[in-house]
């Protein structure tokens, strides 16, 4: 892996392919990191300028001086791709809160962005886990973030696949590892409790982002798992209303990360849409 | 009675009839958004076809195929049943037609389509079926009758009777197949607006000046929106619900019906007839 200098900050990407070829850029959920893009770097990389990247206060990455919103984490993106020489319109994807980083990134800047996919995104609903929304109760999420050890990540890394085997010991080390980092729980707090509270994920920062993104018509795929329990998939019904223009699947039996637990399908799905805006 | 899980949509094939219009179209739409992948029956190719095409767009990742068919016929519902995928997750027979005027002013060749349509076709198609729905654990079966499968107004004979008739081999199913692991839901639609009044037969016998005043009754009781209908379904068969009544005006009837079982005709028709003029009087229809 490597790091960049982004503001002050230490960013940490991984890059793969012709650096020549169209840019897919690749962004995470909360408090995880780019290794849940890992699968999809070898289905791209033969056609594309691959880049996952952690983002700022997340993963290995350091966090931004200011604190933690929708429109910080968009920028710290830009700024990154900026920093990689990066100009052309990106291809976005964004899993879960990198959805919400993506759609908000698209909002920023529309002509740096060819096409947008959100995979079990946040911004479509209010129902979130439980486990999120307790987060937002003072003096608990701290608690909560700083008991992430061997014993308690595996249970978290179990409520986002539907297949128990993809719970292996390296996504265990590795989130226990992030969970160690010191801005972890900070930037983690600070972004749950812009998105949301007690009550779910609240509709103001959803309902502006989705007027402002329906009207720009942006070649956009929705994709959900059947069995997600972070985000529900009822959640696809409501974000093809908001972009009817969209293309949208649900995957079968799949949990919150259909890009790790169907990558072959997932990119099979995606690569179309992608080819066509080259054409 | 074992309990089955929640119905899941995404990576199973629904097989839909009636998917040109009405609440079949939204089904269809419904079905899509939740990952199944779809066999598109209906016998108005030109209205089928849009249907499919907007699918595909939109969702990319799934399988649709169409089938044009006739299911008045029974070799062409037979045949349809040759040209479908060896395992099912969902069979909706949602096809119907509608046949108005007094039993005297219907033939018996009018009767007997409306059956064939309303009865017969998804007899013969879940027979086929069959096999192919037991053959994946958790699949279900949805028929849609009618409020007339619940109650039997005058001038309604062929339509009731095919609507009663699905809905005693719907609930008898039911209790057969919950063995073999399949659920199966009984849909009775109120008031739903889709195209049926409009694509009714009328009766050869009913008189030039009652035909249009018994469309116009027929479409002001339709005033449930399809889309809300087709949801209402799905949530339905995601709970393996054995019945499903749809808009308002479905709810009362069939609780009358059930408390007095003869006497009713004459209050239904009574409110029926106080309830159109009330949709002629204000926009509000009867279903809402």
């Amino acid at each position: 892996m490597n790091h960049l200098d982004v503001r002050g900050s230490r960013i940490r990407f991984h890059e793969t392919g012709d650096p020549a070829a169209p840019p897919v850029v690749l962004l995470h959920g909360i408090g995880r990191s780019l290794e849940d893009w890992e699968p999809q770097h070898s289905r791209f990389q033969d056609g594309y300028r691959v880049i996952s990247i952690d983002m700022p206060g997340f993963g290995l990455s350091q966090r931004m001086p200011t604190p933690t919103t929708l429109p910080v984490l968009a920028d710290g993106v830009w700024a990154t791709l900026d920093a990689l020489g990066e100009t052309r319109p990106v291809h976005l994807m964004g899993n879960s809160l990198g959805g919400a980083v993506s759609m908000t990134m698209l909002a920023a800047a529309p002509d740096r962005v060819a096409t947008l996919t959100l995979v079990n995104s946040a911004g479509f609903g209010k129902e979130v886990t439980w486990a999120l929304r307790i987060l937002a109760v003072p003096g608990l999420g701290r608690t909560m973030l700083r008991n992430i050890d061997k014993r308690t990540a595996p249970r978290v890394e179990r409520t986002l696949f539907r297949d128990r085997a993809l719970v292996t010991p390296e996504r265990v080390e590795m989130a226990v590892r992030i969970a160690r980092q010191p801005d972890f729980a900070p930037v983690y707090l600070e972004i749950a409790r812009e998105l949301g509270g007690f009550g779910g994920v609240a509709p103001g920062w959803r309902s502006t982002l989705l007027a402002t993104l329906a009207g720009l018509n942006k070649p956009t795929m929705i994709t959900w798992g059947d069995r997600d329990r972070i985000l529900p998939s009822t959640h696809l019904a409501a974000a093809r209303a908001a972009f009817p223009h969209a293309r949208s699947h649900m995957f079968r039996e799949t949990g919150h990360m259909p890009q790790i637990e169907r990558p072959d399908e997932f990119a099979g799905l995606v690569r179309p849409m992608l080819a066509e805006v080259a054409a | 009675m074992t309990r089955l899980d929640p119905y899941r949509f995404a990576g199973r094939t629904a097989v839909l009839t009636g998917a040109a219009s009405g609440i079949g179209e939204q089904l269809a739409y419904g079905l899509a958004q939740r990952g199944s992948d779809l066999v598109l029956v209906d016998v108005d190719e030109y209205r089928l076809n849009p249907v499919a095409a907007r699918i595909r767009t939109d969702h990319p990742g799934l399988t649709v195929q169409t089938i044009v068919a006739d299911l008045a016929d029974r070799a062409a519902v037979e045949d349809v049943a040759t040209r479908l995928p060896s395992t099912i997750g969902l069979l909706i027979n949602n096809a119907g037609i509608a046949l108005g005027g007094r039993f005297d002013q219907v033939s018996v060749e009018q009767f007997e389509q409306v059956m064939n349509v309303n009865f017969r076709a998804p007899m013969l198609l879940t027979h086929a079926l069959l096999p192919a729905l037991v053959a994946s654990p958790g699949s279900h079966l949805v028929n849609v009758s009618s409020l007339f499968g619940l109650i039997a107004p005058p001038g309604q004979s062929a339509y009731c009777a095919s609507k009663f008739a699905l809905r005693g081999l719907s609930e008898s199913l039911r209790g057969e197949l919950a063995e073999n692991g399949v659920g199966v839901t009984t849909v009775h639609p109120g008031g739903i607006r889709t195209r049926i009044a409009e694509s009714a037969l009328i009766g050869s016998g009913v008189p030039e000046s009652e035909v249009e005043p018994n469309r116009k009754l027929f479409d002001a009781l339709l005033s449930f929106p399809a889309d809300r209908a087709a949801e209402q379904i799905l949530k339905a068969v995601t709970k393996r619900k054995a019945r499903l009544l749809i808009a308002a005006n479905a709810k009362g009837p069939d609780l009358l019906q059930r408390l007095m079982p003869v006497g009713s005709a004459n209050i239904i028709r009574s409110l029926t007839a106080a309830s159109v003029r009330a949709a002629g009087r204000q926009k509000v229809g009867a279903g809402q």
